[in-house]
């Protein structure tokens, strides 16, 4: 069953008196508890899919088409009524953990403030769950670290920080653009894991959108592969790594390290 | 918000030193310029502005013809309000106040910007030099640039002026000596910023000397910011001007000085015409020198935008 | 990007001194460096003066007497070598002898803390005044960017800092004193009025203290036309700064992070952008206190306002060189330690700093 169905989505940017068209046509399904990993290059538009859902696309900009979630239409949904899903139903992760924080606000703050204005629960009983999500992101020292700072955590224990932050008030949707690519290698991969099992114990709809393919071959389900706006090909992982349809995707996994000797 | 994907670090790999010298900074940042210039004076507020600068160019261009009377004859009643003969006034010594404020045009405009040439010169001379050659230079240089940054600006000029006496040509001695340290601060970080960029040090990889690194490589991207800052500096230069004739360091009288005239009319709020037009004067031409200044930077790349500053004193 | 090098080398080596104290121990010795450089300046600038000192001091009968004049000379210690008389200068400005006036014979550290009081209440109440509408003005203006509300604001602000003070001064006191009368005149009081008894100098906070409630309206009345003039300038500038400064932290991605956990809009900008852009706004403050300062050398005079300002008016326009290297002295001084306490509040302010 699809939480969000993405019908004909299109999305133009205007600036100046020129148009650029973003996204054009883009369809596809995120399904509970199940990851799926949208590829492409920068610019490919796969960014955008994300922050559409979100109902955070760039000013001056238009939206057509429809994003379905549960039975409410999210493509023209007044703002006010998209915030009260944002961060309650729909949680995102960003790119790089050091910048998505706010450096003169505490992680305890950062990580409560949504869930106190959606839940209009009390700063100690926000501060109480604060501490058990981040146990369950894996966050050495929960109890301390709810009262540091941004700069006192390292970029992967912070992108812990913002799992713990996006799933707090228990959403559907988590969309994670590129939640490894600011990090080291050496921690890459726990993040993934993470990722892996938040989406299977929560039950998560989950938007992956990187540019590294390695990473949706090892964890998506469903993999979207994106080209300049285009959907030009979208499948269940293992048929569309072992027999891509399209050039494109096929250049992607051939630009795999070692992806010609096993495909698996 | 950026258009498309801005979560993509910006990494240019491939841009060699090499490549990046065939591209030839010198014509590229003149070209660049040459672009830039005119585009900045076809906002509305760098129109605006140029047009004001160009009509007081031409008051201070055709001021003898304009003046009605002798801007130093005491041929008038005193503090006779505006009327058909002497359309702002006259002055507590009977002075037409339309002659001298246009005749004051003169000495202000190209003093002020004679002082600016000279302090952006000296300024970006000096932090060049800072920056090119680091180390004790760079120390002696910027320790005593923060010295006058140490000062709010027209104070230290009222204390140089007041030490070197009256008179015009102190009073720009001292705006020089307190304007130099923003072009040097500015130079300086803009030329640390390319001394270690790929090109320049192709250049010396190629074999040229530091001196022509400097000039041929460098220069040409530390102009435009410079012009940037000289321009609204003429400003901040015409106001301190003013200021300082205001506590009579500045133009010895009876030559007509527009921060003298308010000065004097201060003491006659009755005959409110004395201060009033010559300070309408200053607020244009410095508004004048602002808008383009404003419309200028804003054609810059953010970054050297940003050395450039909101607040450079 | 990843931290977790350096977090092993945290762990690995202590620091030994607070990163807190550190920074407030550097902070505390180059502002102890700035002034000594500005005794030098002021000391070099007395002794640069192509006029002879010792003919001002004595009037021109007296100097044409060799003798006297060089009796004089070697008093004032001026037969030594220069670096001697800099120690002498540094000694006597350490025991708190600025000099004395040359018009008026009264020293000069006694007139400026006579009039000092003055000019702290106008100044007080005009970065007041800057601070909060030249923030509010400048996040508006950065939150409706190149609207019509942005590009009035933007060209507001250029006028503002384009106006010489001291006219907008005179135009001011012309049309609400002169002519509206909506505002007090001349002076810190009405002539009829006693000032309050002297315990900050500050005569709206005295006037309070005492319980003089008419004196302290008549005060605060007579106050409010030069804080607005002297704000005009600096409002000018911290809109213009703070709008920059709005723009930068809007585009960063913890505003998008915050907008994405769907927060009211107002958390978002209040809590989020203008704190974000509050820190580089502080820096600020500090130097639109130097334009203050400068603002009301040439203002007060305008306004008879009694301080600092007028006080240095009085010592340029004589020529009084104690006064004026007095008054140069102090507001240099004033000028660095506004800084280092700015500078402090950023450190405060910003957890960077505050928290290892």
């Amino acid at each position: 069953m699809s939480v969000i169905s993405i019908r004909d989505l299109n999305l133009t940017v205007t600036t100046g008196s020129a148009e650029k068209h973003i996204l054009r046509d883009v369809s596809f399904d995120l399904e509970a508890g199940k990851i799926t990993g949208v590829a492409g290059a920068s610019g490919s538009g796969k960014t955008q899919t994300g922050l559409a859902i979100m109902g955070l696309s760039p000013d001056r900009s238009t939206l057509s088409g429809s994003i379905d979630f549960a039975g409410t239409e999210l493509v023209g949904l007044p703002s006010k009524k998209h915030n009260r899903l944002r961060g309650r139903q729909l949680a995102m992760v960003f790119q790089d953990p050091s910048s998505a924080f706010h450096p003169m606000l505490s992680i305890g703050d950062q990580i409560t403030d949504h869930l106190r204005h959606h839940r209009k629960v009390s700063k100690k009983e926000a501060l109480r769950q604060a501490i058990r999500i981040l146990g369950q992101t894996k966050v050495p020292y929960p109890e301390e670290a709810v009262s540091k700072y941004p700069h006192q955590f390292s970029g992967g224990q912070l992108q812990r920080i913002a799992f713990a932050s996006a799933i707090i008030c228990e959403p559907k949707v988590l969309i994670a653009d590129e939640p490894t690519t600011a990090l080291d290698v050496t921690v890459q991969a726990g993040i993934l894991r993470l990722l892996r099992e938040l989406c299977d114990d929560l039950n998560l709809a989950v938007l992956l959108v990187t540019h590294d393919f390695g990473v949706l071959s090892s964890v998506a389900d469903t993999i979207v592969v994106m080209e300049s706006g285009l959907v030009v090909e979208t499948g269940d992982r293992e048929p569309l790594i072992t027999a891509p349809q399209h050039e494109y995707t096929r250049s992607l996994i051939e630009s795999l390290p070692g992806a010609e000797v096993s495909p698996r | 918000m950026s258009i498309s994907s801005p979560k993509q670090p910006p990494t240019n790999p491939d841009s060699t030193g090499a490549e990046a010298l065939d591209r030839n900074p010198v014509d590229a940042g003149i070209k660049r310029w040459r672009l830039r210039f005119p585009k900045a004076l076809r906002t509305p507020l760098g129109f605006v502005g140029a047009a004001i600068l160009l009509i007081w160019l031409l008051v201070a261009l055709f001021a003898p013809l304009l003046a009605p009377f002798d801007p130093l004859a005491q041929n008038f009643g005193r503090l006779v309000a505006p009327d058909g003969q002497n359309i702002l006034g006259t002055d507590t010594l009977g002075r037409d106040v339309f002659s001298r404020i246009v005749v004051a045009a003169r000495t202000t405009l190209p003093a002020a910007v004679f002082v600016v040439l000279c302090s952006a010169v000296m300024g970006s001379v000096l932090g060049a030099i800072a920056g090119y050659f680091g180390r004790f230079v760079d120390e002696i240089i910027m320790r005593i640039a923060d010295l006058v940054f140490a000062f709010p600006t027209i104070i230290l000029a009222m204390v140089i002026a007041a030490a070197l006496g009256p008179g015009l040509k102190n009073a720009i001695i001292a705006i020089l000596l307190v304007s130099w340290p923003s072009y040097a601060r500015v130079t300086r970080s803009l030329v640390m910023t390319a001394r270690s960029s790929e090109y320049v040090i192709a250049g010396r990889l190629l074999g040229f000397s530091a001196g022509k690194s400097l000039l041929r490589e460098i220069a040409p991207n530390v102009v435009s910011p410079i012009v940037v800052l000289a321009t609204l500096d003429v400003g901040t230069a015409i106001l301190t001007m003013a200021g300082l004739s205001f506590l009579s360091l500045g133009v010895v009288p009876p030559t007509p000085d527009w921060g003298a005239m308010i000065s004097e009319g201060v003491s006659q709020f009755s005959a409110w015409w004395i201060a009033f037009f010559p300070g309408l004067c200053i607020l244009t031409i410095v508004v004048a020198f602002n808008f383009i200044g404003d419309s200028l930077r804003d054609t810059l790349d953010p970054h050297t935008a940003q050395e450039v500053g909101e607040t450079t004193k | 990007m990843s931290v977790s090098a350096t977090d092993q080398q945290k762990n690995l080596r202590p620091p030994k001194i607070h990163p807190l104290l550190r920074f407030v121990l550097v902070r505390i010795g180059i502002s102890i460096l700035l002034i000594w450089g500005v005794t030098v300046v002021t000391f070099l600038m007395t002794n640069l003066v192509p006029t002879d000192p010792v003919a001002a001091i004595l009037g021109d009968r007296a100097a044409a007497d060799p003798e006297i004049v060089a009796q004089t000379r070697e008093r004032l210690g001026l037969d030594q070598p220069l670096i001697v008389q800099y120690f002498t200068y540094l000694g006597n400005l350490l025991q708190g002898d600025l000099g004395v006036s040359n018009q008026t014979r009264v020293p000069v550290l006694e007139s400026i803390g006579q009039v000092f009081p003055a000019s702290i209440e106008l100044g007080i109440g005009a970065i007041l005044l800057s601070v909060i509408i030249g923030l509010l003005l400048g996040l508006l203006s950065a939150l409706k960017q190149n609207t019509i509300v942005d590009h009035a604001i933007r060209t507001l602000s250029l006028i503002g800092i384009s106006a010489p003070t001291f006219w907008i001064a005179a135009v001011g006191y012309f049309v609400f004193f002169f002519k509206l009368r909506v505002v007090g005149g001349a002076g810190r009081l009405d002539p009829w009025m006693t000032p309050p008894p002297r315990v900050t100098g500050l005569y709206t906070v005295d006037s309070l203290l005492a319980g003089q409630m008419a004196t302290f309206t008549n005060a605060l009345g007579h106050l409010i036309l030069p804080s607005c003039v002297l704000a005009l300038f600096t409002i000018g500038l911290l809109t213009r700064f703070s709008r920059s400064s709005v723009l930068d932290i809007i585009k960063l991605d913890y505003v998008t992070a915050a907008r994405a956990k769907g927060l009211a809009p107002r958390t978002v900008v209040f809590k989020y952008i203008f704190r974000g852009a509050l820190v580089p706004i502080i820096t600020v403050v500090g130097l639109a206190f130097g334009s203050l300062l400068s603002g009301a050398v040439l203002t007060e005079t305008v306004f008879a306002w009694n301080g600092l300002g007028q006080y240095a008016y009085r010592g340029a326009t004589t020529l009084d060189l104690p006064v004026i290297m007095g008054v140069g002295l102090v507001i240099g001084i004033v000028y660095i330690i506004v800084n280092f306490v700015v500078d402090l509040i950023y450190g405060f302010v910003d957890p960077r700093v505050r928290v290892r």
